[in-house]
């Protein structure tokens, strides 16, 4: 499972950052908001809030659009706290730097980057979901 | 299953026939027939009322015809059908009114040929005399009465030109395709002329049946025959040149009910009073323009006389006591649904209260949802702007749900008024007397909105097939707004 959430997050983050992400061990974690917050989202649209009032393709957006800012948060602001930990890259030689030095720019990139990818995932979840006999109000919701 | 052929006879009939109409479409539920069979009788073809009758009564079919119910309290539910549609045989018109022969354009006096009444004979002898005695009967006035506008409060014009019906060609087929289980249910009024003098006419031709002139004469002598005879609820408003007087329509009605007491009431099966002491008046307008009265409460409650007779059993018209009834619960100007008995209110009102909703809806919300993600409209076969722009949608069913509209908008502006719903996009105060179910624990008051309506529809046809657009569009209000009423208005 790492391995694959690996092979999705290179295709957005930088090396770099996603070496001190595999050193740390947050790719699973991280990986796991990028589905796992598109399917708490998508439950909630179609199988609880299941509304007439919030059916509509705007709402749909919205909350996809919620899902993408989870998934970012918490990407950039797991990359922020790894920073301010300030752990060295390498502890017998502290010219080597700290991990998670790349900056705001780069943790941000790669949120975007994971965000959108969990885009995906929030629109198959979305297929599913709207199918099963709960979703009565919003099965034909984006479409 | 059984035909109720309706005798709707003069302007009344034509009134009460309309009120039945719109109970029908609104899924009020007939038990021991499977379909109507309205004939119109009246002379006066300019009527207005007969024209909104009609009209209405062919968008009925319209659209009864697109959508083809299945289940009882599905809108339009019970048949509606011309005669021309039930009998075997030519030479019947298609329309729901009997065409009365020798009216148009004539005066009773060249209807009667009263000018050669005195004339000689082959023998040379003068029958003068019968000039006489016409001239006893009839004033001149009445004798020059134009007939095409109706007999205007004259039940002695209308009890010679009605006796025409027993050798119409409507009258024999209507008679020979008379079934064993069918039912006859009469609506006149008392206090004019058609309806007066049309009942105990047809009455008449009907028990008298004869064989030799109609196939199964003792189907129509032994049929199950109901009538409501509705007794002055309106009056006319003060015109010197008018031939209907309002003051005489109690004197009528008594003379006429005097009459019944003897020659008629042991005839049928069950006979339904109705009147009221509340009037408003009315514009006399008999000419082109026709008479045209808003529609009042007393047509409808005469309209549930015929719910009441479709709905009891043969078993049950004993020959005993067979005079009904109409009571309200309250003497009040302006009724609702609290006034009216359980029984009453029990028969109508979700029905009423669920097509109210419907046309409300369709007026009011679903055009801003044609092409939205409504799962009811966009489901195959989806509701898309074509249909709504089409002729079912557009020329029949929107016409329909107008004159429905318009019906109980009368009715709520009549004398006594009758206005069981407030008619706005305001679903929460829909149904006047009643508030909404309130929200958890009895903490304040939920809202009655066109979502909660979208919310009942979603769930009732999830997962259901229709065949039609149509279908779906009637399927899922007769059925969807169970949901919402029970849910919404539970005590209702």
């Amino acid at each position: 499972m790492e391995n694959f959430f690996i092979s999705i997050f290179s295709l957005f983050v930088d090396g770099s950052l996603l070496d001190d992400l595999i050193r740390q061990g947050l790719v699973l974690p991280l990986g796991f908001t990028m589905l796992l917050a598109p399917l708490a989202l998508t439950v909630l649209f179609y199988a609880i809030i299941n509304s007439v009032r919030f059916s509509k393709r705007r709402h749909w957006l919205l909350v996809l659009l919620i899902s993408f800012v989870i998934v970012l948060a918490s990407f950039y602001f797991t990359s922020v706290q790894m920073a301010d930990l300030e752990i060295l890259r390498d502890p017998e030689n502290k010219e080597a730097g700290y991990l998670f030095n790349q900056g705001d720019a780069f943790f941000l990139s790669g949120g975007l980057g994971v965000g959108l990818a969990s885009i995906i995932p929030f629109f198959l979840f979305s297929m599913i979901l709207k199918y099963l006999p709960f979703s009565t109000n919003t099965r034909r919701t984006p479409f | 299953m059984s035909k109720l052929f309706i005798f709707a006879i003069g302007g009344t009939g034509s009134r009460v026939m309309k009120a039945l109409t719109m109970l029908l479409a609104s899924g009020v539920k007939l038990n021991n027939v499977s379909e109507i069979v309205p004939i119109i009788v009246d002379p006066h073809k300019a009527n207005l009322d007969l024209k909104r009758t009609e009209d209405i009564l062919n968008n009925y079919k319209k659209i009864r015809d697109s959508f083809k119910p299945t289940e009882d309290g599905d809108f339009f539910h019970t048949e509606i059908k011309k005669l021309k549609e039930v009998v075997k045989g030519d030479g019947i018109e298609d329309t729901y009114a009997f065409q009365l022969k020798g009216v148009s354009d004539e005066t009773f006096k060249d209807y009667i040929d009263f000018n050669t009444l005195g004339a000689a004979n082959d023998n040379g002898e003068l029958y003068g005399q019968n000039k006489d005695l016409i001239n006893l009967l009839y004033s001149e006035k009445q004798l020059n009465t134009n007939m095409d506008i109706g007999f205007v409060g004259n039940p002695n014009i209308g009890s010679v030109v009605l006796n025409q019906f027993r050798d119409s060609d409507a009258f024999r087929h209507f008679a020979s395709n008379f079934g064993k289980d069918d039912r006859v249910f009469i609506i006149s009024s008392i206090f004019g002329g058609t309806g007066a003098a049309g009942f105990p006419i047809l009455l008449k031709n009907i028990r008298g049946a004869e064989a030799g002139v109609v196939e199964n004469p003792e189907f129509l002598r032994n049929a199950k025959i109901g009538a409501i005879t509705v007794q002055p609820y309106f009056g006319l408003e003060p015109n010197e040149e008018k031939m209907v007087d309002k003051a005489t329509f109690y004197s009528k009605t008594k003379a006429a009910l005097q009459y019944y007491s003897r020659g008629v009431n042991k005839s049928v099966d069950r006979l339904y009073y109705i009147g009221d002491e509340v009037i408003s008046n009315f514009k006399y307008d008999p000419g082109n323009n026709g008479q045209k009265n808003d529609a009042h409460f007393i047509e409808m409650a005469a309209a549930t006389s015929i719910i009441d007779f479709a709905n009891t059993p043969d078993k049950d018209f004993d020959g005993g006591q067979n005079g009904r009834r109409f009571m309200i619960k309250n003497n009040l100007d302006e009724l609702n649904f609290d006034n009216l008995t359980e029984r009453t209110k029990f028969i109508i009102g979700t029905a009423l209260a669920k097509y109210t909703t419907f046309c409300l809806y369709l007026e009011h919300s679903l055009d801003g949802k044609i092409g939205g993600t409504l799962p009811w409209i966009k489901d195959t076969p989806a509701l898309d702007r074509s249909f709504i722009q089409g002729s079912f949608f557009h020329s029949y069913l929107k016409a329909f749900n107008q004159s429905y509209i318009d019906w109980l908008n009368e009715m709520g502006k009549n004398k006594r008024a009758f206005k069981p719903f407030n008619l706005g996009t305001d679903l929460t105060h829909l149904i006047v007397g009643q508030e909404p179910k309130k929200g958890f624990f009895g903490l304040g008051a939920t809202k009655a909105t066109f979502d909660d309506v979208d919310e009942a529809l979603n769930k009732y046809t999830n997962g259901k097939p229709f065949p039609s657009q149509e279908v779906r569009l009637l399927k899922a209000f007769s059925k969807g707004l169970d949901k919402f009423m029970s849910s919404k208005f539970p005590n209702f």
